[in-house]
């Protein structure tokens, strides 16, 4: 490889939150590297299921989350590949009145914060417009039609293609086997293809392999990996235009941009695990839960499932920006099953602190430090 | 020679696979992302072995070099009435 084995910036990790902080790293003029230990997107930005929203029961995430949704609005404008975006909207589904009651009252929130904030639906407006639900035990909806699905698969494509335009070399099937560290400043990532070395900063964007990484530095990062399952059956016409969201167990169906269902539920088989083993389990309680709530999906073909995970932390919320233990070492992971739909603000974000030193307002609170200083982000409202 | 089909689910082209090979996409998985080979309701069984032969011999590969994506459930396609239906068991 005739490459060049040093560069302003390492990131590890080729998924799209990597992609994300390469792109906007090179457009602010430094050189890059990436380096994935599979394919390009192998980790959880192939296995999600596509969805962004803006609304999350804290202000902290809700903003991060309103900012970066409406940059996947024009990302493919911007990036010059279509990213298929569609505003499908979300359709949370109450089964208890203190559920509807928070939703309603919480609203007000990201009102106040700016944020489109969707709409009450009772049992007689969801009958009216989703015909295909079974309105039994549900005591009203929360339709925020903002949110939507893009195409995971060509928004990598685009965040990749770009890179590989603006120079960034991005090396498949070349696992980052340790940090090096002299004299408390992260210098470069050991690989089997030799030492990569980074004049600015090497940065984890790993999903939960962030920690096994983190801690060759001396950095703890409490991220978990949990192991999340999903199916998905044969295409149909497009019926089920929102996700929905059956909020008594925690599962959720939807059509994708070609029709497939795709389906996922909570289940007791969300672990900490490396591994993408599916579970007999799984299929079993997201169908239940699904065609209880749209009984014509029990004829629906099951294709497949599959599993991938959430980069947990305690706080189930995203792990932003330098760590202090060690100098020129930043992380962009933990985000708790949400890193796709937040890569674009939090690459655009990451790049400007990397290569500006401006720490944007709305990325602030997910600093490293939090866990250690006990600064955890508090969820508003639980539902479900 | 008219269209050569190697999809037969997704109606994807042998001249298709050859110019994402071209275009640089060298991975089973980067195909079946891009043309969307394998996704449908044969899972692959069908085109991935022939996809794998076509991409080792676009791209010069030995075609032992190259890894299948996961067959993961069900073997063949099953109404999800049938799963709504079946008894769960936790441990």
């Amino acid at each position: 490889m005739q490459s060049s084995r040093r560069s302003d910036y390492i990131i590890v990790g080729g998924g799209v939150v990597g992609l994300s902080i390469a792109y906007h790293l090179a457009r602010l003029g430094a050189s890059v590297i990436v380096v994935e230990r599979r394919y390009v997107g192998s980790g959880s930005s192939t296995r999600n299921a596509a969805n962004a929203r803006a609304h999350f029961f804290n202000r902290e995430a809700s903003l991060l989350a309103w900012e970066s949704l409406k940059r996947m609005y024009r990302l493919g404008r911007v990036l010059g590949y279509n990213t298929l975006f569609v505003r499908r909207g979300y359709l949370w589904l109450f089964y208890r009145e203190e559920h509807l009651e928070g939703m309603r009252s919480y609203m007000k929130t990201w009102r106040e914060l700016g944020i489109p904030e969707g709409r009450i639906l009772d049992v007689d407006e969801l009958a009216r417009r989703y015909p295909f639900l079974n309105l039994k035990g549900i005591v009203g909806g929360y339709l925020a039609d903002t949110n939507g699905r893009y195409h995971h698969d060509a928004v990598v494509r685009a965040y990749w293609k770009n890179c590989i335009k603006l120079g960034v070399q991005v090396l498949e099937y070349v696992e980052a086997e340790k940090i090096t560290v002299k004299s408390g400043r992260a210098v470069g990532v050991e690989t089997p293809v030799g030492l990569l070395e980074a004049d600015k900063a090497i940065i984890l964007a790993a999903g939960p392999w962030t920690r096994i990484l983190a801690k060759t530095a001396g950095v703890d990062l409490p991220i978990e990996p949990i192991r999340k399952e999903a199916m998905v059956t044969e295409p149909l016409k497009i019926t089920i235009r929102p996700l929905v969201i059956n909020t008594k167990v925690n599962a959720y169906a939807q059509q994708t941009l070609r029709g497939e269902v795709l389906l996922s539920s909570a289940t007791p088989l969300d672990v900490p695990t490396w591994s993408y083993q599916h579970t007999y389990q799984f299929p079993l309680r997201a169908a239940k839960a699904m065609v209880e709530t749209i009984p014509a999906l029990a004829a629906v073909n099951w294709l497949r499932q599959w599993a991938g995970h959430y980069a947990t932390t305690p706080d189930h919320n995203p792990v932003l920006g330098y760590v202090d233990e060690v100098e020129g070492l930043a992380v962009a992971s933990g985000f708790s099953g949400h890193g796709f739909m937040l890569a674009p603000a939090v690459g655009e974000y990451m790049a400007l602190l990397l290569e500006k030193g401006y720490l944007h307002p709305v990325m602030a609170p997910f600093s490293p430090g939090r866990f250690r200083e006990g600064r955890l982000i508090k969820e508003d409202l639980v539902i479900g | 020679m008219g269209k050569v089909i190697v999809c037969f689910c997704e109606d994807v082209t042998l001249e298709e696979v050859r110019r994402a090979v071209k275009e640089g996409y060298r991975d089973l998985e980067h195909l079946k992302r891009l043309l969307g080979i394998g996704t449908g309701p044969c899972q692959g069984k069908q085109c991935l072995v022939t996809v794998a032969k076509i991409l080792a011999e676009e791209a010069g590969f030995d075609p032992s070099e190259i890894r299948l994506p996961t067959f993961r459930p069900p073997a063949r396609p099953v109404p999800l009435g049938v799963l709504a239906h079946a008894e769960l068991e936790e441990e």
